[in-house]
């Protein structure tokens, strides 16, 4: 009887040793396979990510053309804008450095619209 | 155990055998053939395609930039069907059929059948499956602004090889060497891996030019050339105080993005290549050098009534009749006798100083290939009449970017500064690497230049040979030039054909812009207060509003504003 359990012991403990060689061997084959699969997607998104920067430069240059300053221009001229008429343009001269600031078109005797510094 | 059991397990022994010995081998013995032999199948050795660096102008607008393009080639073995083919792409392609039908059934393995298509265009290729039809990826330079600044930005040949202008004087700068990357493919032909995802690209250039400034010159001069269709027109403008080439314009022009098949006679850089003779633009030299050495001033008095004066033999006259003239009226009246008393008491050894301290006779040595130096012969090979010819213009050839860069001198106090027209390079990572310091040198005193300007805005006034060229708003300073063209086969000066030019700078007390206009044998009239002043004030007007500079009356007319304190919050 002794010698009985003995054989069952060992073929259950060869059939489970076999087992765990077979799941090892098998777990090397799949992460490897898995490695590979990656591999192929990280593939396949560098390409996607490639034709997608060059889309993006396409559209850079795109860009560059409509931003011309000639277009504009023609853009604007179709709106009804004109060149500014430098009659009409005021420039503010801020004679203190930094600080809060005030300017009017307030005009003072003899000077026209100036305001005091 | 019986006979049989040990036979099958001998058997099954001696394949497991085999196979172990067969992996062995494979794997340990020749380990190394095998591998080399895979990794020749599998990783493909591909050169990293260079990207070329941007051009942009001082505001860091794009003037030149890369585009992502694909050539389309064909293998004649691989073709199936070879008419079929050749219509699908000789619609797509724009080629006749016929054409595409020659290269389809070519002998060689490899035919380009189209260098740089766009992607839209290559993807509905590719979606047709043509068999024998592949594509390569490549770069193609593209001009955002057209023919905009088309002699100063240059333009490239099908392998990205600078040929004119900038692309071509700064090529090493703007391109990288390139570098081998490693893409593994499968049996199948299927990418595993990229290899190095390394972006290769040339440093960036950053030109003095400004879009907006070039192009209300281009705008102007095209309008120009409509009206007094000329043979060729340039406009230069510059900052006087720097020598920074703001905007350069010849006509004729080209599209720089179509340049390949362009005639040579459109692509030469007129500002800097073309020599004429400057005519009263170059009394400055001979004017300036009198008041300099001290030989005139500004009050002293010159005769201008017979109208014309002797020289060597040669009679020179006045286009107009004039009186008894001052030193400053000899300018503003461009008097072509009271210039050359000027010269007569300033002697010709020192007239031929100031010219060449003008810089006249030498390259500028701008940042552009192909500049001419102009022809200013020594006073040692003078004839009797010379001097009157020099002082007036004549027997002198320049470039408009020399005459510009001398008035300049007067417009900055007194300094000759050297033009260019790169400001900085910097790296694809946008760190600058160098950049371009204003070189300049004292060639007149400033007390001596700033008379000169007084001398110039009344040229400008009323009485003056080029009101058309005042400015609403903000003195000139300035002055006309009408040359005749020398006719070789009749060996005298033409009477039909002139240079019309003004040249100047505004505001004339605070000069931000020098401008010079020169027109080629303009058709309906031919000087320069007439043909190029015009020109010169529509151009600056618009300039001026451009760059935000104030009118010269703007306090007077209640235009500026000047802060107060105010409070804080």
């Amino acid at each position: 009887m002794i010698l009985r359990k003995k054989s069952r012991i060992s073929f259950l403990g060869k059939a489970a040793l076999l087992s765990i060689l077979v799941l090892f061997i098998f777990a090397i084959i799949a992460v490897r396979s898995s490695v590979v699969t990656l591999e192929y997607q990280l593939s396949s998104l560098e390409a996607k990510k490639k034709d997608l920067m060059k889309d993006a430069k396409v559209l850079s240059a795109d860009r560059a053309r409509l931003f011309a300053v000639k277009r504009f221009e023609n853009v604007a001229a179709a709106g009804g804008m004109v060149f500014p008429d430098r009659m009409k343009v005021v420039y503010v001269k801020n004679a203190r450095k930094g600080g809060a600031y005030t300017a009017s078109l307030v005009p003072t005797a003899g000077r026209g619209a100036v305001a005091k510094d | 155990m019986n006979k049989r059991a040990i036979i099958v397990v001998a058997v099954v022994s001696a394949a497991f055998l085999a196979v172990v010995v067969r992996l062995a081998d494979i794997m340990v013995l020749n380990h190394t053939k095998f591998l080399a032999k895979a990794q020749g199948q599998q990783i493909k050795k591909e050169l990293i395609p260079v990207k070329r660096g941007g051009i942009y102008d001082r505001r860091g607008r794009e003037l030149a930039v890369n585009l992502e393009t694909e050539s389309v080639f064909v293998d004649p073995a691989e073709v199936s069907a070879p008419e079929a083919t050749a219509k699908a792409l000789s619609r797509e392609l724009g080629r006749e059929a016929r054409v595409m039908l020659t290269k389809l059934n070519g002998d060689n393995r490899f035919a380009w059948l189209e260098r740089k298509v766009e992607l839209e265009r290559a993807h509905r290729i590719r979606e047709m499956k043509l068999d024998g039809i592949g594509f390569v990826p490549e770069l193609k330079r593209y001009y955002p602004k057209g023919s905009l600044a088309s002699h100063v930005i240059g333009f490239v040949n099908s392998e990205n090889a600078g040929l004119e202008g900038v692309e071509r004087q700064l090529d090493k700068q703007l391109s990288t060497r390139t570098e081998m990357t490693m893409r593994v493919k499968d049996a199948r032909g299927n990418t595993l891996s990229e290899g190095a995802q390394k972006e290769l690209k040339g440093n960036d250039i950053v030109l003095t030019i400004d879009e907006g400034l070039q192009y209300i010159v281009e705008k102007h001069l095209d309008e120009t050339v409509e009206k007094w269709r000329p043979v060729s027109a340039t406009i230069l403008m510059m900052d006087p105080r720097t020598g920074e080439i703001l905007a350069l314009a010849n006509r004729p022009a080209y599209n720089l993005n179509n340049a390949s098949d362009t005639p040579m006679q459109k692509l030469r850089n007129r500002a800097i290549t073309d020599l004429y003779e400057p005519g009263s633009t170059f009394k400055i030299v001979a004017a300036s050098a009198a008041l300099e050495e001290r030989t005139v001033t500004t009050k002293s008095l010159f005769d201008c009534s017979a109208g014309t004066i002797e020289v060597g033999g040669r009679k020179i006259k006045d286009d107009h009749h004039n009186g008894v003239l001052t030193f400053e009226d000899v300018i503003k009246k461009s008097s072509n006798v009271g210039t050359i008393k000027i010269a007569l008491g300033l002697g010709k050894q020192r007239l031929y100083t100031y010219m060449k301290k003008f810089g006249f006779g030498d390259r500028t040595g701008i940042d552009l290939a192909g500049e001419a130096g102009g022809l200013v012969r020594h006073p040692d090979k003078w004839s009797g009449m010379s001097i009157g010819a020099v002082a007036i213009g004549q027997e002198v050839s320049v470039t408009p970017l020399q005459v510009l860069r001398a008035y300049s001198a007067i417009a900055n106090g007194g300094y000759l500064v050297k033009p260019y027209v790169v400001s900085e390079i910097r790296t694809p990572d946008g760190l600058p690497i160098a950049r371009t310091a204003p070189v300049r040198e004292r060639v007149l005193s400033e007390k001596t230049a700033n008379v000169f300007r007084d001398m110039l805005k009344r040229v400008t006034e009323d009485g003056g040979t080029a009101k058309a060229a005042s400015v609403d708003g903000n003195e000139v300073a300035g002055k006309t030039g009408t040359a005749q063209l020398y006719d070789p086969k009749a060996k005298r000066y033409s009477k039909e054909r002139y240079v019309a030019s003004f040249v100047g700078f505004v505001p004339a007390g605070d000069p931000r812009i020098a401008l010079i206009v020169v027109i080629h044998e303009p058709k309906g009239a031919i000087y320069g207060g007439v043909v190029a002043g015009p020109v010169f004030r529509a151009v600056a007007h618009e300039a001026l509003s451009y760059l935000s500079v104030p009118r010269d009356d703007q306090r007077e007319r209640g235009l500026m504003l000047v802060s107060t304190p105010g409070r804080e919050k």
